[in-house]
């Protein structure tokens, strides 16, 4: 029992900090592919979505192949630090950040979309520049839909196992996440222990997708959806 | 928080002079238990990596995986980390031999013969050939009596030799093709079969890596595992017995 709390703990580390790494990204992307328009836009949209559409150990392998020993990031970084980022907490925190970014953007997206446009412009029509309105109007408008956003990112960070197992391999005491040590103990027959950190990885599974799901179907306030009527009424 | 969790992820995870072994997953128990006598009488420790060795020699030399130290049976591993230039053949260097036998589960009679072993038409476990060398010494040894073809029909391919052992014990294979010792360490299987027909020697090696950063400390563990006569006693309980790295020659 007391050797599953390193590996949940630095699971636990490597999805905070994935979440932490594709929220502010994820925000940015999102906000452009919801109100704005320019060149490339669909590409932005396929490439962001690519690795939803790809089997995890592919993306596992592409990263490899950029930071590892054969990639100019790992290159760069050999000649910086001497050793690449491969198989390490890095590389773990990476494979769960490109894992979970295009559900984080997906999120997102339809958070920022049900804020009504006309109450941004108003707000510069008011006066304020686009970082303020964003930061002030849109996004505490867009809350629930984001925060639902960023559970979710987590969830997926945490259960990654494809990416992980290829780009940060499956060190004990290293790099060794949950999914990847279920994924061990389940090998090495050693099904108690393998059960019990399937257990943990279902409990946080439904109270994240709990809370999740409580966030995006509690009532919603008629102020900021599509649907408001702005101005005085008719007379 | 995010700051926090960044600076929490760096200091649990960089630890900076312990060397990180790859070993053979038939290794895992005793080299663990030698790690702790290592860790008792010098307060060093260490850290291991364990799987097939064909895999893990393909992890270091191919991807970079940050190995101090290696522990590998059968020559393709060996051959893989010489062709990278991580190991040159030395005196230093740790021999083991083992020994293959077919295992069932506990209440099996024993066989006579492979021949008598296929005739069954059983669910039979191995070790994948290109992952663990256990599945190229069964794969030799069920081709000198032109077995092979029956048997990897309907055969289990596992990731290492401990994972055949795995599949046997939940009941998901008839017999598996294991080595001895892990036979030996398990009570819930039992050895039906010393298998006689041929195969290539069974030969582990064990040494640095050279150029790692703390391949100084994983040459220490290894010359005190050769040295120390508790843990010589540890690896011959086991069934492992002392060779010379004979390998070194091939």
């Amino acid at each position: 029992m007391t050797l599953d709390i390193p590996i949940i703990a630095f699971s636990l580390q490597v999805a905070f900090v994935a979440t932490g790494v594709t929220l502010p990204i994820g925000l940015i992307t999102a906000w452009l592919l919801v109100r704005k328009d320019f060149r490339g836009k669909f590409a932005l949209d396929v490439l962001v979505s690519l690795p939803l559409a790809l089997p995890p150990v592919v993306v596992g392998y592409v990263l490899l192949w950029i930071i590892g020993t054969h990639g100019w990031v790992g290159q760069l970084s050999h000649w910086l630090f001497g050793s690449t980022l491969a198989f390490t907490w890095f590389a773990a925190v990476l494979a769960s950040s490109v894992v979970s970014f295009p559900l984080v953007v997906r999120s997102f997206t339809v958070a920022l979309a049900g804020v009504d446009p006309r109450l941004e412009v108003a707000a510069k029509g008011l006066g304020a520049g686009s970082l303020r309105t964003f930061l002030t109007v849109t996004l505490p408008l867009a809350q629930r839909g984001v925060i639902a956003g960023v559970l979710l990112g987590f969830v997926r960070a945490l259960s990654e196992f494809g990416a992980t197992i290829i780009v940060a391999g499956n060190i004990p005491g290293r790099t060794q996440t949950v999914p990847t040590a279920i994924f061990t103990r389940i090998s090495s027959g050693d099904t108690n222990s393998a059960w019990r950190l399937a257990i943990v990885s279902l409990v946080l599974g439904v109270i994240a997708l709990g809370v999740h799901n409580w966030l995006l179907n509690r009532p919603r306030s008629p102020i900021g959806s599509g649907s408001t009527r702005l101005g005085s009424p008719p007379l | 928080m995010i700051c926090i969790a960044s600076v929490v992820a760096c200091n649990g995870s960089g630890k900076g002079d312990v060397p990180l072994i790859f070993v053979a997953a038939s290794l895992s128990d005793v080299v663990g238990e030698a790690a702790d006598l290592y860790e008792a009488e010098t307060g060093n420790s260490v850290e291991f990596s364990f799987g097939g060795s064909i895999m893990l020699a393909n992890q270091i030399a191919e991807l970079g995986a940050p190995a101090d130290g290696f522990f590998f049976v059968g020559d393709n591993p060996v051959l893989i980390l010489r062709k990278a230039g991580m190991y040159s053949d030395n005196n230093s260097a740790i021999g083991l031999g083992n020994k293959l036998v077919a295992i069932a589960p506990s209440d099996h009679r024993s066989v006579t013969s492979l021949e008598e072993l296929v005739a069954e038409a059983p669910r039979v476990a191995l070790g994948d050939p290109g992952l663990a060398p256990v599945g190229i010494f069964t794969q030799k040894a069920f081709e000198s009596v032109d077995l092979w073809d029956d048997v990897s029909k309907d055969a289990i391919f596992a990731l290492d030799a401990r994972a055949a052992m795995a599949a046997v014990q939940s009941g998901n294979a008839d017999y598996g093709i294991v080595y001895k010792t892990d036979a030996i360490s398990s009570d819930d299987v039992s050895i039906v079969y010393e298998i006689q027909e041929s195969y290539p020697r069974i030969e582990y090696v064990g040494w640095k890596i050279a150029n790692a950063s703390q391949s100084d400390a994983a040459a220490d563990f290894f010359t005190f595992i050769a040295s120390s006569q508790k843990t010589r006693n540890l690896f011959g309980t086991a069934g492992f017995n002392f060779v010379s790295p004979a390998a070194n020659n091939q």
